[in-house]
């Protein structure tokens, strides 16, 4: 039995126009273009070249025969291409690539080229022998996939640009606003304490400072509201604890202990106005009668989650509740009121021993 | 009041904002030596009353000049520049040589406790007052936050 490639090795192949030789015949006849050169010879030219590989090409078989193949060449042939193929025949190696072709008539088609060496019995390589395949279709489906997917890469790009910029004002409108905001509070706050001091009226004084303590809270809520990282929550014992402090400052007493205990308690922003204004009410009801001058004070101010609620307390061991109900003015009343139930919160005022305990239990899920 | 009253600047383009933090800044026992609504002004009265500090609005009349401000104040007296701004994003990082920034709105308690902290801090006798901690909302500059609180950088 003669091996497989027994015919790679064949006498026969000195004889390239045996007639008999049923191999050359199937070559002859295969639709498959394939041509057969003669590296021994200067310049490497075909020495066979079948009907097919004719028909592909346009030329005449005597135009082919004893030419180079460069001649298939033209000038949107890759150079790249082209010296991996001499690099393969200079190698005696095997290569399959795909490189753009020219016709007799000027004509390109995409040329998948498959080229490998035919040894002799030594190992020695004389011949090369090429298929062909007209790739034109394939390869045509292949740049349009390139240039696909390089459109849509340059759309992708473009529309990015675009959401960027588009994100990039919305942030500057944003900062905008906020910044107004900011400084319109302030504006506020500047009236009511300017004309709280051209008052010579202590009670209408102490309105405009309570209204001023008010619009300071919103400002407080207001800045911590836009310097989060997150904007979608805020946290309400950080506020708080801010607000505590700066209430207790205000009174310029320096015997009124201030002790926080706090754990971080976020809350959605829309409610954290409400939420503040209740709290700047309580801690503020506390300051201003629990404490008689002289009278060292303390005021315990706790925010901690507990399940689906937020509970604040707010515990002073001052002189305790007066009889009516501990509220600075009826609107401060109506105001805590109308919070709460705004805010589907729930208010307690309880004796403490001695003091008043302010529980605040506020449902997260507003 | 602790420590000695400050000379303070105030530079602000918005008028009633300014008028209030006169009145707060007087009611606390400091000294106000002016108000500046823009940048000559400012860099006049810095050169001319030498405060020891200058509260700055990083947006002022003449355009959002309050950086500049900050730098020319420094180089004409020796006042120390604290920002006062509701556009804390416009500072980013870069502080120049100010103090560090405090945003609004404020309220009198709040500028209150940064003045005593400030004068705190730059009084310059080393008789050791009781420390006062840093208020709540002011953010001092990287240069500042190194040189005041070593341990924690």
């Amino acid at each position: 039995m003669e091996s497989a490639d027994a015919w790679t090795l064949t006498e026969g192949l000195r004889l390239p126009r045996g007639q008999g030789d049923p191999l050359s015949a199937a070559i002859r006849s295969s639709p498959m273009p394939m041509v057969i050169t003669d590296i021994l010879q200067p310049d490497n030219p075909i020495i066979f070249a079948n009907d097919a590989f004719l028909r592909m090409t346009g030329y005449s078989r005597d135009e082919v025969t004893g030419r180079n193949c460069r001649f298939l060449q033209g000038p949107d042939t890759d150079p790249r291409a082209v010296s991996e193929i001499r690099n393969a025949i200079a190698a005696r190696r095997d290569i399959a690539i795909d490189i753009l072709n020219y016709r007799r008539d000027g004509t390109t088609f995409w040329n998948a080229l498959y080229l490998s060496p035919v040894r002799d019995v030594d190992g020695g390589v004389q011949y090369f022998f090429a298929s062909q395949l007209d790739a034109t279709e394939r390869k045509q489906h292949e740049l349009h996939a390139v240039d696909l997917q390089q459109d849509l890469e340059r759309q992708v790009a473009v529309r990015t640009r675009e959401l960027e910029e588009a994100l990039r004002r919305t942030r500057l409108l944003m900062h905008e606003v906020d910044h107004r905001v900011k400084n319109n509070l302030q504006m506020i706050s500047a009236m009511l304490m300017m004309q709280s001091m051209s008052i010579p009226d202590d009670r209408v004084k102490e309105t405009l400072q309570e209204m001023l303590d008010r619009v300071d809270a919103m400002g407080l809520v207001h800045k911590r509201l836009y310097q989060a990282d997150d904007i979608g929550e805020f946290d309400i014992a950080e506020f708080t604890c801010e607000i505590a402090a700066n209430l207790v400052a205000a009174t310029g007493r320096r015997d009124i202990d201030l002790v926080m205990e706090t754990e971080a308690v976020m809350i959605r922003p829309n409610a954290a106005a409400c939420v503040a204004l209740v709290i700047n009410e309580a801690i503020t009801n506390a300051l201003k009668h629990a404490f008689p001058i002289g009278q060292q004070g303390n005021l315990n101010v706790a925010v901690r989650p507990a399940g689906n609620l937020c509970e604040i307390s707010i515990r002073d061991n001052g002189m305790g509740m007066p009889k009516e109900l501990p509220q600075r003015s009826s609107f401060g009343r109506t105001l805590i009121e109308t919070l709460i139930v705004q805010l589907k919160a729930k208010i307690e005022w309880l004796p403490g021993s001695p003091g008043t305990l302010v529980k605040i239990s506020l449902p997260l899920t507003l | 009041m602790n420590s000695e009253a400050l000379q303070i600047l105030i530079v602000e383009d918005q008028f009633l904002i300014a008028k209030q933090l006169e009145y707060i800044i007087v009611s606390c026992g400091h000294i106000h030596v002016g108000t500046a609504a823009n940048r000559p002004t400012a860099s006049a009265l810095a050169r001319s009353q030498q405060p020891d500090i200058a509260l700055v609005d990083l947006s002022l009349a003449d355009g959002p000049t309050g950086k500049d401000v900050a730098d020319e104040i420094a180089s004409v007296s020796n006042a120390k520049v604290l920002f006062l701004t509701a556009n804390r994003r416009r500072i980013y990082d870069d502080f120049g040589g100010a103090i560090g920034v405090f945003e609004k709105p404020f309220t009198r308690a709040a500028i209150s406790a940064v003045l005593s902290y400030l004068a705190w801090r730059l009084d310059g006798s080393e008789s050791e007052p009781d420390e006062i901690e840093k208020p709540e909302g002011l953010d001092l500059s990287p240069a500042y936050a190194r040189r005041w609180y070593p341990e924690v950088a």
